[in-house]
């Protein structure tokens, strides 16, 4: 079920309190924004397609039934606007964006808590690499991991988000953390 | 005891406590035993360390991010598939014509001579409020912010910014040359003032001919993101 909060925020917007869409905005930003980045690395690109999500999911709240968290819900839509946008691109061919720069790619902000001593280790290099890694992952694998490893969903809730088996959920795992282990070793991470 | 090594899926599965008490016994004993599932488990275990550092990542704080997402669906200017456009290129169509991009105003020319980047602010305070956004064009929108809004949408112009004066937004030159198309191509007036393209390189913009809303032909930007600010009425 629904986080209750989420709830009586949801009934407020459908009310006519739009301002009140700015809680679930910035309760999910960035699990959202995490989630498009690991499909398409390029921040701005990723920034977009976040608030297009979240334009539509506004757009679509009246449809949401509570039978599932918000939050699966919410990730679902995310996990088909990238699935399109990405066919789409394809289809189209699109030129890819040359970078100049002083474009970074990674102008990324870091939380307070990378400032852990204990974690000092983890420089930014390495995220870099392994954001890198993650990125190039088959779709099925990164998926997983990013809702699994970052966002730290359980088993039952990744199942339906991604609308698959809590077995295929286990193997998925299992399989994505085997494979991207071995490329971080091969780059020297391990 | 388990003799044989502990399969990765065990491992995996034991990491998130998703085993049974029996196993879980079987492979905590068998780890302290076999320096080979140790290495592999460590591995493991850093590694899960390493990919949740990603949680790190969050989106830079802007607060536009909101207002943008309550004006788009104010305006309905989602994007749209492409045969709802089509439905709604005949509206797109009649109000470029009302649009009457120019390129420049008079009062922007001045700092565009003086300047080697353009800025996201007010061009007159520009320089003293430490505001760095790049701009490679300056546009003189002669409707107001929500017709603004729409016909660029219409296009998949990406709006970062909206302000009551103007907008910022970024799009390619492809959108541009469409849009270009449908205010009517001309061509470019030979009175010309130059602009800054990057790495020190200057061109030549057209000033004289106010309808001649982009030239990206010839110019640079054809391959890369072209950011633009909409002064609107």
């Amino acid at each position: 079920m629904s986080d209750i909060s989420d709830i009586e925020t949801i009934d407020r917007v459908l009310s006519g309190n739009q301002n009140a869409y700015e809680i679930l905005v910035k309760k999910y930003q960035d699990r959202i924004f995490r989630y498009v980045y690991s499909r398409i690395p390029d921040y701005d690109e990723a920034l977009d397609i976040t608030q297009e999500i979240f334009v539509l999911t506004m757009e679509s709240l009246h449809t949401f039934r509570r039978e599932s968290k918000f939050s699966t819900w919410l990730y679902s839509i995310a996990i088909n606007y990238c699935k399109n946008f990405k066919r789409k691109k394809r289809r189209y061919r699109e030129v890819p964006i040359q970078r100049t720069g002083s474009d970074s790619e990674y102008e990324l902000q870091l939380t307070d808590a990378r400032q852990d001593p204990e974690r000092d280790v983890i420089d930014r290099d390495s995220l870099r690499i392994v954001m890198e890694e993650l990125q190039k992952l088959p779709e099925d694998y990164r998926d997983i991991l990013v809702l699994r490893d970052i966002e730290g969903e359980s088993y039952s809730d990744i199942a339906d988000i991604l609308s698959i088996s809590l077995s295929n959920v286990k193997v998925r795992i299992h399989r994505g953390r085997e494979l991207l282990k071995s490329r971080l070793q091969h780059r020297g991470l391990l | 005891m388990m003799r044989m090594h502990v399969p990765f899926r065990k491992l995996s599965a034991y990491v998130d406590g998703i085993i049974s008490a029996e196993e879980k016994v079987e492979i905590k004993e068998h780890l302290n035993h076999c320096k080979s599932c140790e290495k592999q488990y460590d591995d493991l275990k850093k590694m899960i360390g390493l990919v949740s550092s990603l949680k790190g990542i969050e989106i830079k704080k802007d607060d536009t991010f909101f207002p943008e997402i309550i004006a788009k669906v104010k305006t309905g200017s989602r994007k749209k598939n492409f045969r709802k456009v089509a439905n709604i290129s005949a509206v797109a169509a009649s109000i470029a014509v009302v649009f009457g991009v120019i390129f420049l105003s008079p009062d922007s020319v001045d700092h565009i001579k003086n300047s080697s980047v353009f800025y996201a602010g007010d061009e007159k305070a520009g320089k003293n409020s430490g505001i760095t956004e790049r701009l490679d064009r300056i546009i003189i929108s002669s409707t107001g912010r929500e017709d603004t809004l729409r016909l660029l949408r219409m296009h998949d112009v990406k709006v970062k910014k909206i302000s009551d004066s103007h907008i910022i937004a970024e799009t390619d030159a492809a959108t541009l040359r469409r849009l270009q198309q449908q205010l009517g191509e001309r061509q470019p007036a030979k009175n010309t003032l130059t602009k800054n393209v990057g790495s020190g390189q200057r061109t030549a913009i057209p000033m004289n001919d106010i309808s001649f809303p982009f030239s990206l032909i010839n110019d640079g930007l054809s391959e890369r993101k072209v950011r633009i600010r909409v002064q609107v009425r």
